[in-house]
């Protein structure tokens, strides 16, 4: 009987309890032998899975993922237009791809005997061509009419939602949180939301992934109409240059944003429309906000009351009609309202105290002691400050931001930040200027 | 290396009216200009030397300097006391 019951045992089968044939065991067979189903199996194994467990933690999961998707939770950051105004730009190609699918399906849905809105079909057909003829700037507000389409569409009947509407804005996030910290996902975020996002929805998309997802973060300024001002000014001698100029890039005319769209303040240099082939309304000058030598062009302005259009230019993104216009690359570059081009911080502040200023207005000097004395300052700031402090800072926390990462883009690092300077160096360097720059200041110190 | 150069411009806040002389030049413009790009990022050191200070929130207050105020990187907000007159 007891070898039986071993066998039995060593054997289990669905039958096993009643083959053993004890009273007590068919009394209750749960209690007087071992179940079938685990006998024989090896229970140190279940220590060692209970031992591999994950152990609750003592302290309590910290909710860090929603802040770092969702760019701006603080009230600060919503200030700024960041993320609607790429929301805008998504909102017309796709409204009008939805408009065409609504508008397919609406057809068949007339054919086939299916009650269609009529109302909300037109309206989606007339936003989306009204959308297509508006000029830029005005879709690109990023306001009230960005959330009426999100609104619209919500308000839809289910049938009529070919897709989602676009909300790429949330995923244009800075890589940089409002408190300092990485997003070191937030690229991947970017690739993953292009990849989801149908092949012909966005007209632009495969001109954002030529550029690298890193222009993503800041848009890459497309001042085509633009380019018919730089050619005004230097049509005849830089031809030569421009034809030297590696490569062709091709600007997608939709995504043209305004100039100077960072330029939110100051009534002294408002910008007026620059209608190619018209007449130079006023001055203008380019440049890139954080460059001290462009700030310093924007607050000579601003005290010799020189009204001129700021332009935002990214001399490493190396446009070509901007290189044909500034062949060193460099910044800033005052362009005058009779077309004259003064290149370089020397050449635009002389440029603006000679045409601009005067005996009681000046900000070089009258007397020779006093201009010596200022040129000797200003030599100072922009050779020795910036060749120490300014000039690495700025291009390790922000210029790498904007560079691809073949360049030495990404993320600021003090480490490996040699191909991000050496590469800059490349551009700006060859300014004629940067030897008096680099070296200027050993004469005066 | 900038609290050496703040202090320079401390040095010459407190014997002159402005840095170059009696007249706003273009030295301070270039001061101003580079320390504000830093202050954009909030790297410049402002407690530690109170005449620079001084000098930099005069240059601040000026009509002049206020386009800058309003800069905004898409990505990098500035600091809350980069736009703050009374910093």
């Amino acid at each position: 009987m007891a070898a039986s019951e071993v066998k039995n045992v060593r054997a289990p089968t669905a039958m096993a309890p009643d083959e053993i044939g004890s009273p007590a065991s068919t009394a209750s067979p749960s209690t007087s032998s071992p179940a079938p189903a685990i006998a024989g199996m090896p229970r140190r194994k279940e220590k060692r899975a209970a031992s591999g467990r994950v152990k609750p933690s003592e302290r309590a999961a910290v909710m860090v993922t929603p802040e770092r998707l969702v760019p701006g939770i603080s009230a600060s950051a919503w200030a700024a237009p960041t993320a609607i105004a790429g929301h805008s730009v998504m909102s017309a190609g796709h409204l009008a791809m939805r408009a065409q699918a609504v508008g397919s399906q609406h057809e068949q849905g007339k054919h086939d005997g299916v009650p269609g809105d009529d109302v909300g079909t037109a309206d989606g057909v007339d936003e989306a061509r009204r959308l297509e003829d508006e000029p830029e700037d005005h879709r690109r507000d990023g306001g009230r009419g960005d959330i009426e389409h999100h609104a619209r569409w919500v308000c839809q009947p289910a049938a009529h939602r070919s897709s989602p509407p676009p909300i790429r804005c949330q995923h244009v996030a800075p890589e940089i949180g409002d408190d300092g910290g990485e997003r070191a996902d937030m690229r991947h975020d970017v690739d993953e939301q292009a990849l989801v996002l149908p092949a012909g929805q966005h007209r632009h998309q495969d001109e954002m992934a030529r550029r690298g997802d890193r222009q993503e973060l800041g848009d890459a300024l497309h001042q085509g109409k633009h380019d018919d001002l730089f050619r005004r000014h230097c049509s005849s001698v830089m031809d030569g240059l421009r034809r030297a100029v590696r490569g062709r890039i091709a600007w997608p005319n939709r995504l043209s944003l305004s100039a100077g769209r960072f330029y939110t303040g100051g009534a002294a240099c408002r910008n007026s429309a620059a209608k190619p082939g018209g007449p130079l309304p006023m001055a203008k000058l380019l440049h890139f906000p954080v460059d001290p030598f462009c700030r310093r062009i924007r607050i000579s302005l601003g005290e010799y009351r020189c009204e001129a259009e700021v332009i935002e230019e990214r001399p490493w993104e190396n446009r070509a009609s901007f290189v044909a216009l500034s062949p060193a690359g460099i910044l800033p570059v005052f362009i005058d309202d009779d077309g004259t081009a003064a290149i370089g911080i020397e050449a635009a502040s002389e440029y603006l105290d000679e045409t601009r200023g005067s005996d009681s207005k000046t900000l070089i000097g009258t007397m020779p002691a006093e201009r010596a004395e200022t040129r000797r300052l200003v030599a100072w700031f922009d050779g020795k400050f910036h060749a120490e402090v300014s000039g690495p800072v700025l291009t390790e926390k922000v210029i790498r931001r904007f560079l691809p990462r073949e360049s030495g883009g990404g993320a600021p690092t003090w480490r490996g930040c040699g191909a991000a300077w050496r590469w800059c160096a490349s551009i700006w360097t060859t300014s004629a200027n940067w030897p008096r720059r680099a070296t200027g200041w050993r004469a005066s110190a | 290396m900038v609290r050496e150069h703040l202090d320079y411009i401390g040095e010459l806040a407190e014997t002159r009216n402005w840095l170059a002389g009696e007249r706003l030049s273009a030295a301070d413009l270039a001061a101003a200009a580079h320390l504000s790009a830093l202050d954009y990022l909030g790297d410049v050191p402002w407690q530690d030397n109170a005449a620079a200070k001084a000098w930099y929130q005069r240059i601040k207050c000026r009509p002049s300097f206020r386009p800058l105020l309003a800069d905004h990187i898409r990505g990098m907000p500035p600091p809350r006391l980069y736009a703050d007159l009374d910093f």
